[in-house]
């Protein structure tokens, strides 16, 4: 682990900075939505945890045809598929960041189809607590890697829907997760 | 949960709704004091991820509407050794502010409105020698109210909102947030 997160102003520090780095271009969308991950933390199944997740992504234009974006975006994951499950109990939370760069296959009027990919880095948040034999361990880790993906964009009149059918994030140390969302234009 | 779920899908289409007005992103620091239990124990402090929409309500732009949705991690209880506990905040509440001071360069608004509040997360108990832990998984809801100053620089607005007060009408909740968003 390479961030100290033992005290929240660092961590709000370091999420203001990457905040900062949206706020170049003022006449972008920005989309926001929910979805549904799946993490793998290790080889161990125990540590497998599924929950919702909320994203916020920005749609910058890197070419005048506008089929290269950029979507720098945040996406917090709530993992409590394993909060109530009697054996290690698992809560975690993370926060990634990414700037996603997709390339629009098919541009239709309607409907765009773009694959994208990009570097991530997250910030894993939990508590995985203690039976009779464990003791409880906090969870402050910070992962780095690669996400992937397809989206699919349906523009209804002035607002558009963005569908990511299915995203992933791979990262050092097996970590994998799999993504499903929809979004909405702000 | 689920129903939370669909209350933040309705927010998301609610503040899509509308496609002119001007988008905050930001973060800040929380602190959350749950009373109910009869014990400090319960307390957390944490930083905040918080998104918001301006909307107009008044022609004079005076009156204003601001959708929020706010995310607490509040994790400063996650390392001690008796009752270790980590749960999320997610409040979504649409803040309506006023200007009471509308200069070129900045603006002074106090903001009131209800909200709801989802918390989320674990928490550990220690009986003798033996731990058990239990899901946290409750509800909240409540007023709210605060004041916000905004600060114009070039094309971009820098939002800070000094205090902002949560605090429960059926039992003892409250959340003190201090943030700072800009423009998107």
């Amino acid at each position: 682990m390479f961030i100290k997160l033992e005290r929240p102003m660092n961590s709000c520090i370091i999420l203001f900075a990457l905040l900062l780095c949206f706020a170049t271009e003022t006449r972008a969308q920005v989309f926001v939505g929910l979805g549904f991950s799946d993490v793998q933390l290790s080889e161990r199944a125990l540590d497998d945890a599924a929950g919702f997740s909320i994203m916020i992504e920005k749609d910058v234009n890197l070419s005048k045809s506008r089929r290269w974006k950029l979507h720098p975006g945040v996406h917090i994951s709530f993992l409590f598929s394993d909060a109530k499950r009697d054996f290690e109990p698992l809560y975690l939370n993370f926060i990634s960041v990414s700037p996603k760069v997709s390339h629009f296959i098919i541009s239709g009027n309607r409907v765009k189809i773009a694959p994208y990919v990009g570097p991530f880095f997250s910030l894993l948040l939990g508590l995985q607590s203690g039976d009779p034999a464990f003791e409880s361990t906090s969870i402050q880790q910070s992962k780095i890697g690669i996400e992937s993906g397809v989206q699919v964009d349906v523009s209804l009149g002035k607002t558009s829907l963005r569908i990511i059918p299915l995203g992933a994030q791979i990262g050092q140390s097996l970590y994998r997760q799999r993504i499903i969302s929809l979004m909405v234009s702000m | 949960m689920n129903r939370f779920l669909f209350l933040i899908a309705l927010f998301f289409l609610i503040v899509s709704h509308k496609s002119n007005g001007q988008i905050f992103i930001g973060s800040g620091l929380a602190d959350v004091s749950e009373f109910g239990g009869g014990s400090v124990l319960d307390d957390g402090t944490g930083f905040t991820f918080q998104l918001e929409k301006d909307l107009n309500l008044s022609k004079s732009g005076r009156l204003k509407m601001h959708p929020n949705i706010n995310i607490s991690f509040l994790y400063s209880n996650v390392d001690r050794q008796g009752f270790p506990n980590y749960f999320n905040a997610i409040s979504l509440s649409p803040k309506v502010s006023y200007e009471i001071i509308s200069k070129e360069k900045w603006k002074v608004a106090p903001f009131a409105n209800p909200f709801t509040s989802y918390l989320i997360g674990l928490e550990s108990e220690i009986f003798g020698v033996l731990s058990e832990s239990f899901p946290i998984d409750t509800f909240k809801w409540g007023f709210e109210g605060g004041l916000r100053v905004d600060f114009i620089v070039g094309t971009t607005t820098i939002r800070l909102v000094p205090l902002s007060i949560q605090s429960s009408i059926d039992d003892y909740y409250a959340q003190l947030m201090v943030s700072l968003l800009v423009s998107i």
